[in-house]
């Protein structure tokens, strides 16, 4: 008996941080974003979502494996986030916090809605990937693609970290969000930082969305519950802490996986949803970030 | 029973003393000043004053009530009013209702807490702008309404946080004219600030905050020659030169 | 101003009485059916405005308390025997009852921490009712068919659902307009501006976002209740779900938040857009609803945040 136990335990632990992963990268990018500015991207769950409809629109046009794909995905968007900051948050960094709420809220439904309209409302995977299986380690099994997916996350976080702190332009967003009069005092355009925050934060979720793509459903809704789900990680890892992301991922990956195989599939969620609720309510700032 | 009384407050964030043993009374009736160079302390004195900071030693006093560590609302409800140093009016409430947010405090009948804030509004020189929005007026209106809203809650204690920064020396004396004004009504006045100029003329009494300690505290006259004042605000080596000469 | 204010009134009697008198010279059901689902709205998106656009506290989890009006009052009616008005009175109770319990925790967050927040409440009170089987879990609830008439709550025709529909929210608006006038009004919107300038004038921030939060959930519940009795069928997808949050929400930031007008208006344009885009596409007419409401949200939240009354009023 205890035999079958230590087996689903191990195997729902594997699937648990396999898909921590996933949560830390999508997490990576909210985190970023919120770390440089105090904004919060409410439809940063539709940013997957757009980034998983250009993977599959690229495999069902060109037969393009999402991994193929991905630079593009991560390009467009960049390029997507920039243009949401310059044309949507710019204007609201001095307008009342119901406005800058209303901004990116807005942006989520409208998102919903223009791929629901585009795409209808029914789930699409992606064909002919070349990617598949499982691989059989020790009686556990690990889904190739989610594998994949978590080393390609555990890259972009190394890439990240480095890129923040290693490089001038990296040092350059640490001192907006430290200060943003102190850097400007130096030289340092504010305005471009945002936009390059915005941009990297969404090229982020760019990558996981095409990582994503492998193994998941690609539907207008899926952000909701990806989006969610970033928030959680951030909040407990600590808004603005790349590296407070990354654990927190993979925590609320592994817990939603042991809530789902140990207490019931559907509460698996009131599980995840009650932590978010517990750390801001208990230790605001999470286990890695700072006090405002 | 003294008015205000502050006994021993310490105040510390992390390994930072910000207010060391401090200790002064403030009689009714009078204007008091708190003067100190930059991060001598004063503005934390205030906020603790206030109720925004937990005292972390020592009482505060306010006619015999303790008030250290209540909340900001629950030490307004005891009478003390404040104001800000960067000025927060409510934005998108006209003067008018702005100070009538004040003066529900002490009457919750719209009726007669309007007629209340009207006369604040006259009595403060912005009875004309009454319509005016919060985010439309300048600086220095923006800083009567501050004062009026204030006033509004019928204080008996009035703190003001460097209420003449921003201004010009025309609207300084203005904002000094107020302070005397809101005084001659009983009300008793701590009026924290930078710029020396004005706040000597109009204090009764001065304190002088250096490094967290409190280093002099008397009439203004004999606070402007202190030994130890000069050498706060000037340095040593000015006091030495000076002395010399 | 005053002369404004003698307009306003003016020009909502007109139409109130106009309201009032809509069911003699119509008979259509689809129209009924859209005025009674544009009076709901208008209440629900008044009742959110209360919280949400004059105290500044954005839910987005809103539908709990329409849920727990509808489910108090059917579950009353269905498993308990209970006349639905008594249930909807009691829905509004244990409405209020909740969310103040709910809001004493949660009133410590600030900004977008407080509206995630939110967003999990929803989610949670959701998965709970689809997993309570005495509720009916995801199944649902019908409502019996018992003797139509004023006591059951049940009609026939929809003229008294209609009728019903406009009197709950006229008692709302009255509600919201008194509270606005008086001192709760102020400090609610003190609190939206500035926080810590309100305490410093002895405002209890805790305590009065719970009074707001409290009529808040009062009138949701009571829409919830309305909507259960019209329809006769609840389940957690159609009283719980978030998209309805979501909904409320947009139609008083359309309409302009912080007013009393802004809800009434928002729901008079986006319900008969919805309906008639449903009408039209299907399936796809509820998506072009969304892209519509998307992007007037984003453009209001650029370009003019107190949204339609602050076009019609120039603030």
């Amino acid at each position: 008996m205890s035999d079958i136990t230590g087996a689903v335990l191990a195997q729902t632990l594997a699937s648990g941080l396999l898909w921590g992963f996933v949560y830390s990268l999508i997490a990576l990018g909210l985190t970023v974003i919120f770390g440089v500015m105090d904004i919060v991207n409410f439809a940063h769950g539709d940013f997957l979502m757009i980034s998983m409809f250009v993977a599959y629109v690229f495999n069902a046009s060109f037969g393009m494996n999402a991994l193929v794909s991905l630079p593009f995905n991560a390009a467009l968007l960049f390029v997507f986030g920039v243009i949401i900051y310059k044309v949507l948050i710019k204007p609201v960094l001095t307008a009342p916090p119901l406005a800058q709420i209303f901004s990116t809220f807005g942006l989520l439904v409208f998102l919903r809605g223009l791929a629901q309209f585009i795409f209808k409302a029914d789930y699409k995977t992606l064909e002919n990937l070349t990617l598949q299986g499982r691989v059989d380690f020790l009686g556990i099994f690990f889904s190739k693609p989610q594998m994949v997916a978590s080393a390609g996350a555990v890259i972009m976080f190394i890439v990240m970290y480095l890129f923040i702190t290693k490089t001038k332009t990296g040092w350059a967003l640490l001192a907006v969000a430290e200060n943003k009069q102190a850097a400007a005092l130096m030289g340092i355009n504010s305005d471009r930082m945002y936009a390059l925050a915005w941009g990297l934060g969404a090229a982020c979720v760019g990558v996981a969305g095409a990582l994503l793509a492998n193994f998941y459903y690609v539907f207008p809704e899926v952000g909701a519950v990806f989006g969610f789900l970033a928030f959680v990680t951030v909040a407990l890892g600590g808004f603005g802490s790349i590296q407070g992301a990354f654990w927190a991922g993979l925590i609320i990956g592994v817990t939603e996986a042991l809530a789902g195989t140990f207490i019931a599939p559907s509460l698996k969620y009131l599980v995840v949803f009650s932590i978010y609720l517990l750390v801001v309510l208990i230790r605001p700032r999470g286990l890695m970030g700072h006090t405002s | 029973m003294a008015f205000l009384e502050i006994s021993n407050v310490t105040k510390r964030f992390g390994g930072l003393l910000a207010v060391n043993d401090v200790s002064l009374t403030v009689d009714e009736n009078q204007i008091v000043g708190l003067i100190g160079p930059n991060g001598a302390g004063k503005s934390t004195l205030f906020a603790t004053i206030a109720g925004y900071y937990k005292p972390d030693g020592g009482s505060i006093k306010f006619c015999g009530d303790e008030i250290g560590g209540l909340p900001p609302e629950a030490v307004a409800q005891k009478g003390i009013a404040r104001t800000f140093q960067i000025v927060r009016p409510f934005g998108t409430l006209s003067v008018l209702e702005n100070v009538m947010v004040g003066a529900f405090l002490r009457d919750k009948n719209r009726k007669t807490a309007q007629s209340w804030a009207e006369e604040v509004l006259e009595f403060m020189g912005l009875a004309d702008k009454r319509n005016a929005v919060g985010t439309a007026l300048t600086i220095a209106d923006k800083k009567r309404l501050e004062l009026a809203r204030a006033y509004a809650t019928k204080p008996r204690f009035l703190l003001l946080d460097e209420v003449m920064a921003g201004l010009t020396p025309k609207e300084a004396q203005e904002a000094v004219g107020l302070i005397r004004k809101i005084n001659s009504q009983g009300i008793t006045v701590f009026v924290v600030e930078h710029v020396m100029e004005v706040v000597m003329p109009i204090s009764h009494h001065v304190v002088v905050l250096d490094g967290g300690r409190l280093i002099a505290s008397g009439p203004p006259e004999d606070v402007a020659q202190n030994e130890a004042v000069i050498k706060a605000y000037l340095g040593e080596r000015y006091y030495a030169a000076n002395e010399r000469s | 101003m005053q002369l404004l204010k003698n307009k306003f009134f003016i020009i909502s009697a007109v139409v109130w009485l106009a309201l009032l008198a809509f069911p003699l010279f119509v008979s259509s059901p689809f129209y009924f059916h859209l005025m009674i689902l544009i009076f709901l709205y208008a209440l629900l998106a008044g009742a959110w405005n209360i919280l949400g656009g004059y105290t500044g506290q954005v839910s987005l989890g809103h539908a709990v308390f329409f849920g727990i009006g509808a489910y108090s009052s059917t579950l009353g009616l269905v498993n308990l025997g209970i006349n639905p008005w008594l249930g909807m009175l009691a829905g509004g109770v244990i409405a209020v009852i909740i969310s103040l319990i709910i809001g004493y925790p949660t009133f410590r967050l600030r900004g977008h921490y407080f509206v995630i927040a939110t967003i999990a409440l929803g989610e949670i009170v959701f998965v709970l009712f689809t997993n309570w089987e005495w509720a009916g879990g995801a199944v649902g609830k019908t409502l019996p068919f018992i003797e139509p008439g004023l006591k059951s709550f049940q009609f026939g025709p929809k003229a008294p659902y209609y009728y019903i529909a406009l009197s709950l929210l006229t008692i709302q608006l009255a509600v919201t307009y008194w509270m606005q006038r008086s001192y709760l009004g102020y400090y609610f919107q003190a609190i939206r501006e500035d926080q810590d300038a309100a305490r410093s004038l002895g405002i209890d921030i805790s305590h009065y976002k719970l009074v707001a939060m409290g009529f808040s959930a009062f009138f949701m519940a009571i829409g919830g209740s309305f909507y259960a009795q019209y329809v006769m069928y609840i389940d957690p997808e159609s009283v719980l779900p978030m998209m309805l949050s979501i909904q409320v929400c947009l139609i008083a930031i359309l309409g302009g938040v912080g007013t009393i007008a802004g809800p009434v208006i928002g729901a008079a344009i986006m319900i008969p857009l919805a309906e008639y885009s449903r009408a039209l596409l299907g399936g796809s007419g509820s998506a072009l609803d969304l892209v519509i409401y998307g992007l007037l949200i984003m453009i209001i939240a650029v370009a003019k945040p107190s949204g339609l009354m602050g076009l019609i009023t120039g603030k």
